[in-house]
């Protein structure tokens, strides 16, 4: 293609682009394309309208609806609490815990014995300054060999500092006497949860006595 | 009116300037639109289409002169066709036999007017009058006609070749026929 072709076809490209006339093409109202137009410029400025006020619409429906929400759910949350606590009140009793304010610092000193093999472990309250016989880890299985010494209970000799591993129990200060095992089931778990049925008299409890505050748990998981 | 006072107007607001710039570029932009467009109500829709969006984006623009605001209006009229046609072109590809074997002539736009030039454009088939319009009359890359028509590079180009050699065969057989239609 040699270049006077490309310029003249460039040129006659550039009046094709150029063509404001055409017979036969054109368009059929002005007027009416114009009316047309004013039409949907203001159909797009109210458009533009109805999303701007479907946007504050949302944000405010948002604002309001989600304390609102917030609030039923907590109020919700609440009533399950309170018909929970109706049907079954759940009540931890550290009552071990509970009563060390009343009772005197007197510390407990225990003797224990723990032997190679898992074994129940059996707690008697002893006077102070007693020699103690306590394993540090109680439920501690020792390997046993044939020639271990384990054959024979491991003794140990310690003082335990029972006010702080060991809630102190007044045992007397309770009006049901417990069991030497209920006792050892208490201070193994003081925490432990005792659920108090409708129709289940308070003295159900196993410790329960004026004395003693029923903590009625808020903290279910407490 | 002066182009450049109907645009200060129009930036400051007015109404009736809008309507001012309307009256006087709408035919040229409808012939315009008619390029892409075979339906004379299709390319009226895209030609208002195209001055709410010149309408709407006329505040960011800078005056340089007409001819700069002119191809900025030609631009934005070429996107709004392109995009209504965008999922109606097929970019079917004419039988090669069709398009070959044109001998290229230099004088192959002498005596033929511009307005018949344009009329043989209409006729061609949409996906290559699309690409032609754009690559050749309005000036896009290649690039930016295949972002525009979702299409790829490498189709722009063939369609283009495309049209070009069909629009020589339809044109040497015009020149042939010697009956020009339209004078310009």
């Amino acid at each position: 293609m040699n270049q006077p072709y490309q310029n003249k076809s460039t040129s006659r490209i550039q009046e094709v682009a150029e063509l404001e006339y055409v017979p036969g093409i054109d368009m059929p109202d002005r007027k009416e394309s114009l009316l047309k137009l004013r039409k949907k410029m203001q159909e797009q400025k109210e458009s533009k309208k109805k999303i701007f006020f479907m946007l504050a619409a949302a944000c405010v429906t948002v604002i309001l609806l989600v304390p609102a929400v917030m609030q039923k759910s907590g109020d919700q949350h609440a009533n399950l609490q309170l018909v929970h606590s109706n049907v079954s009140k759940t009540i931890a009793v550290p009552a071990i815990v509970k009563d060390r304010d009343n009772v005197q610092q007197k510390e407990m000193v225990v003797q224990k014995t723990s032997p190679a093999i898992k074994h129940d472990p059996v707690i008697k309250p002893v006077e102070k300054n007693e020699p103690v016989v306590i394993s540090p880890v109680p439920n501690l299985i020792a390997p046993i060999t044939t020639d271990s010494p384990a054959l024979n209970p491991i003794i140990e000799t310690a003082v335990a500092p029972v006010k702080r591993k060991y809630p102190v129990v007044n045992i007397n200060s309770l009006k049901t006497p417990q069991s030497t095992e209920e006792a050892i089931g208490d201070i193994k778990n003081p925490f432990r949860r005792i659920i108090l049925r409708p129709g289940m008299p308070p003295s159900a409890l196993p410790v329960y006595s004026s004395e003693h505050v029923i903590n009625q748990n808020k903290n279910l998981q407490n | 009116m002066e182009i450049a006072e109907l645009i200060r107007e129009i930036q400051a607001g007015s109404e009736p300037a809008q309507d001012a710039l309307f009256t006087k570029l709408s035919g040229r932009m409808f012939i315009l639109c008619r390029r892409y467009v075979k339906n004379t109500e299709d390319a009226e829709e895209s030609l208002l289409d195209g001055f709410c969006n010149v309408f709407k984006h006329i505040g960011s623009f800078r005056y340089q002169g007409d001819a700069a605001f002119i191809t900025w209006m030609k631009k934005i009229m070429a996107s709004v066709c392109t995009k209504k046609l965008r999922k109606k072109i097929p970019f079917q590809l004419v039988p090669e036999t069709a398009a070959d074997d044109v001998p290229m002539q230099d004088d192959i736009y002498n005596n033929i007017s511009t307005r018949e030039i344009y009329k043989v454009i209409l006729g061609l088939p949409d996906g290559y009058r699309t690409v032609f319009n754009l690559y050749v009359i309005e000036g896009f890359d290649h690039k930016e006609i295949g972002n525009m028509l979702s299409i790829s590079v490498n189709t722009s180009r063939t369609q283009l070749m495309y049209a070009r050699k069909l629009l020589q065969k339809k044109l040497t057989v015009n020149k042939s026929n010697h009956e020009p239609t339209l004078s310009k």
